[in-house]
């Protein structure tokens, strides 16, 4: 099996400047110190020094964890790479007492995200990517290292990727598969985050919702057996239609609201018009 | 904007809006008795409307009735002991008898006090005016009209569940 | 027959406690004229007062079921959202109408920056105004805090922090805002008592005068300060027009229209209840109300100490604004210096207010991925074009 070591090499692209904050130009001084500013968030000296290297295969994983899921969750670059991010001096930053690993060992990478990610690592671990496939692809291949994103269609099918080894044909079938069994699970919480803030109670359909997607997690995610996948998303379609209409009964509960809500917007405005009509039938004084 | 469309002076007003008196239109006091009428109307389909909502609100929410079943573990309650639910928003006190389980909506039917278990004479007691119950709901003694009000309940293994 | 009813209960009050006398004081107040300049832009104090009201109703309302305890307040206000019927109307109603009022306030005091309406003999009325917008800010700033959702809890922290910032009692101050080191229990309890008991009393004294002093003066007319002004007689020769109905008909007007749209947005914009507060866990970005985003943004800029010294300067001078400007002019265009230096502040105040707006955000600018700083300033950190993934990202040099 061979693992390539190249990059495929990214453009630099300067800071464009909003044109509408030019004449604030005069403030840039207090923005000097961009690591400064980002230590007031997160003091983390690896991010600080490596977001102002030049080299871009130093510095491009921060912008990228910037964006991360993990950077919300508080996981930083020492949680993966060791070191020790509370000094500003490199050799003390990189020491290897301090578990500085630089790059993680391939064969190692499913434990630590599995540290967080157990149910997936469990999956993983017996599957055919895992064991059988000698740890490859490991999580990161898919899901990217700094970036953490989900597997998408087009980064899945990727010639001489996934292809070393699938038919497109399968690829297509894996990829539909994961669409049919999440999708749906997005999609109800989506509407229901919608429908919570208009004051219809959608606790009920979001725990319904966090329940398949577990147990699309628990059963399907990472097992990389197309049959148990399939029967598990087949299962999940049983829920499915009861929770879309429970979406529906909530969506019908806002849309009820609305139209009680266009009544006083009516009642206002035939109001403000009668009056209108009325001020300018006075006598001028 | 209104300043500039109204009319600046007294001579103004004709050319434009033609609703000055004189003119075709009609009497302008009874245009303005039939405004200030629609007025009138508006304002009180208006307060209606606002009020609607205010007295829905104050209304017990659909949530306030409590729980509908309420389950106890048998084991937290030995014979001879009772224990008191709030079930349906309501207080039920649920009894372990020597013949068995009972349950009852705890309010006194004479002045809504809230009734206790007295194991020594097997009855339920009334603290405000001396009621006594019996076993079976009855009234055994005190100024009460009538007897208790039974509440369904089931047993499983483990369990004694109020409500359906 | 109502007719006579009505003419009955009207002569046996009138008997025993003389209300013609009021009556006719409230008619002769009411129709007393008022300059012919009032336009449109004149309503902005009815409608915060308006909105004054509606907020003391919804308010009553919700306190009907909000429980002011870090235990229940959230769930309280869930409850009232989910459970309570029409409760999600009387809340969206209050916290809307929190917005709308200040909105309206500031732009009422815009108003009368603008059409020197301060200048003598109005300093008082100026004044009063002044502490209504403080205590509406202090309105805004408890009341932010009772949902103890997340929002509210971690904007109040760096709302409160601020105040640590004074010289000297700085951290005194801060300790007693909060009742203690951290946004608590004790704090909660105390900006509840500040929000439905105190500050609702101090608003019903402080506009009863602003308003009294307001008839008893008469609107402000555009001729400067050393024109005498003119009697109600003279005004109504000139053309003014009563207050009731004319001006009373406009005011409505604005109201109902400015009432449709809040309902608009609380239709199609509901304001959401994050998720309950939580002490251990700050979101990232957090800021305070819009109302208050400019001078938290200002505050970045500034050495602490500096900034707390300055912003309380220009809060100061606000203040005094009508006795530091005497110039006789009321007119904007003939005093063009005090005009464009106020066009000056509130263009400073937005850009200020957008800056905090953006700031600890990401935005995609033109295909390019940006992180906006604690200063709003940004910062690239990808591109959007190139799907950020990555081929070959997993096994680098490990053959």
């Amino acid at each position: 099996m061979s693992r390539r070591t190249t990059y495929r090499t990214r453009t630099a692209y300067p800071a464009r400047a909003p044109l509408i904050l030019l004449p604030l130009l005069f403030l840039s001084w207090t923005t000097a110190d961009y690591a400064e500013a980002q230590q007031s968030v997160m003091t983390n000296n690896c991010v600080s020094c490596h977001a102002d290297l030049d080299d871009e295969d130093m510095s491009l994983p921060v912008a990228e964890w910037l964006r991360s899921a993990h950077r919300p969750a508080d996981i930083y670059c020492q949680d993966c790479h060791g070191g020790n991010p509370a000094t500003m001096v490199e050799d003390e930053a990189h020491d290897v007492e301090m578990d500085f690993v630089g790059l993680p060992d391939p064969y190692v990478v499913h434990e630590m995200c599995g540290e967080c990610h157990q149910v997936q690592m469990e999956n993983y671990v017996p599957s055919p990517h895992g064991l059988e496939g000698d740890f490859w692809p490991n999580c990161v291949d898919c899901h990217s290292n700094h970036e953490v994103i989900q597997p998408q269609a087009s980064l899945i099918s990727i010639p001489d990727n996934c292809e070393d080894c699938h038919e497109q044909v399968i690829m297509d079938d894996y990829i539909a598969l994961t669409d049919r069994g999440l999708e749906p699970v997005a999609e109800f919480r989506r509407a229901a985050e919608e429908i919570r803030s208009a004051g219809v109670p959608v606790d009920q359909i979001v725990a319904q919702a966090t329940l398949a997607r577990d147990a699309y997690i628990e059963q399907a995610s990472h097992v990389f057996v197309l049959e148990r996948m399939v029967a598990v998303v087949d299962s999940l379609e049983q829920v499915y239609p009861g929770i879309r209409k429970e979406v529906e009964t909530a969506r019908t509960e806002v849309d009820t609201r609305r139209r009680f809500g266009w009544m006083f917007i009516g009642l206002f405005l035939v109001a403000a018009g009668v009056i209108w009509l009325y001020r300018r039938s006075l006598p001028d004084a | 904007m209104s300043s500039s469309q109204k009319p600046t002076g007294p001579a103004a007003p004709g050319e434009k809006s033609g609703k000055t008196p004189g003119k075709t239109r009609p009497d302008p006091v009874r245009r303005r008795r039939f405004l200030q009428r629609c007025l009138g109307a508006l304002g009180g389909l208006g307060s209606l409307m606002a009020v609607y909502p205010l007295i829905r609100y104050i209304e017990p929410p659909p949530e306030a009735e409590g729980a509908n079943r309420v389950e106890i573990d048998r084991a937290s309650l030995p014979p001879g002991t009772s224990r008191t639910v709030i079930y349906r928003g309501r207080p039920t006190i649920v009894v372990n008898t020597s013949d068995g389980y009972i349950a009852y909506n705890a309010v006194c039917p004479h002045l809504g006090c809230v009734v206790k278990w007295e194991g020594g004479t097997q009855s339920l007691i009334c603290p405000c005016h001396g009621g006594i119950f019996g076993t079976d709901g009855s009234v055994q003694g005190g100024p009460i009209p009538g007897p208790l009000t039974a509440v369904e309940l089931s047993v499983t293994d483990d369990k004694i569940i109020v409500g359906v | 027959m109502i007719r006579r009813l009505s003419n009955e209960v009207y002569n046996w009050l009138d008997d025993r406690a003389e209300i013609s006398v009021i009556i006719d004081f409230c008619r002769r107040q009411l129709t007393k004229p008022v300059p012919r300049h009032l336009n449109w832009l004149f309503s902005f104090g009815t409608v915060t007062l308006m909105f004054f009201l509606s907020q003391a109703v919804s308010g009553v309302f919700l306190m009907i079921y909000y429980e002011a305890s870090a235990d229940t307040a959230y769930e309280s206000v869930k409850y009232i959202m989910e459970q309570v019927r029409f409760g999600w109307l009387m809340r969206q109603v209050h916290t809307y109408g929190a917005n709308f009022m200040i909105a309206f306030l500031l732009l009422h005091s815009v108003r009368v920056f603008f059409y020197g309406g301060y200048k003598k003999p109005r300093e008082l009325t100026w004044l009063f105004g002044f502490g209504l917008l403080v205590v509406t800010l202090g309105f805004g700033f408890t009341g932010y805090l009772l949902p103890w959702d997340q929002l509210s809890y971690w904007g109040t922290t760096v709302g409160t922090e601020i105040a640590a910032a004074t010289p000297l009692i700085g951290e005194y101050l801060l300790i007693l805002m909060r009742g203690g080191e951290i946004i608590s229990d004790v704090t909660l309890t105390r900006f509840f008592v500040l929000h439905v008991v105190l500050l609702p009393w101090a608003f019903i004294a402080l506009v009863t005068v602003h308003l009294v002093l307001i008839r008893y003066k008469g609107i402000s007319p555009l001729e400067g300060t050393d024109v005498q002004e003119k009697t109600p007689e003279e005004l109504k020769k000139a053309g003014g027009k009563p207050f009731y109905p004319q001006h009373v008909m406009k005011e409505a007007i604005v109201v109902l229209l400015v009432l449709a749209s809040m309902i608009f947005m609380i239709l199609y914009y509901p304001l959401p209840l994050h998720e309950k507060a939580d002490p251990f866990n700050t979101p990232v970005g957090v800021k305070p109300e819009w109302y208050f985003l400019s001078s938290y943004q200002a505050l970045k800029y500034l050495p602490k100490t500096i900034g707390i010294i300055g912003s309380g300067l220009v809060v100061l001078a606000i203040c005094l604004l009508p006795f530091w400007d005497r110039t006789p002019a009321r007119t904007p265009a003939r005093r063009p210096l005090a005009t464009s230096l106020g066009i000056l502040f509130i263009v400073l105040n937005i850009a200020l207010a957008l800056l905090g707006k953006i700031s600890e955000t990401e935005m995609t600018f033109m295909g390019t991925r940006y992180h906006f700083d604690i200063y709003g300033w940004p910062h690239a950190i990808g591109t959007v074009e190139e799907p950020a993934v990555l081929p070959d990202t997993g096994g680098e040099g490990t053959e």
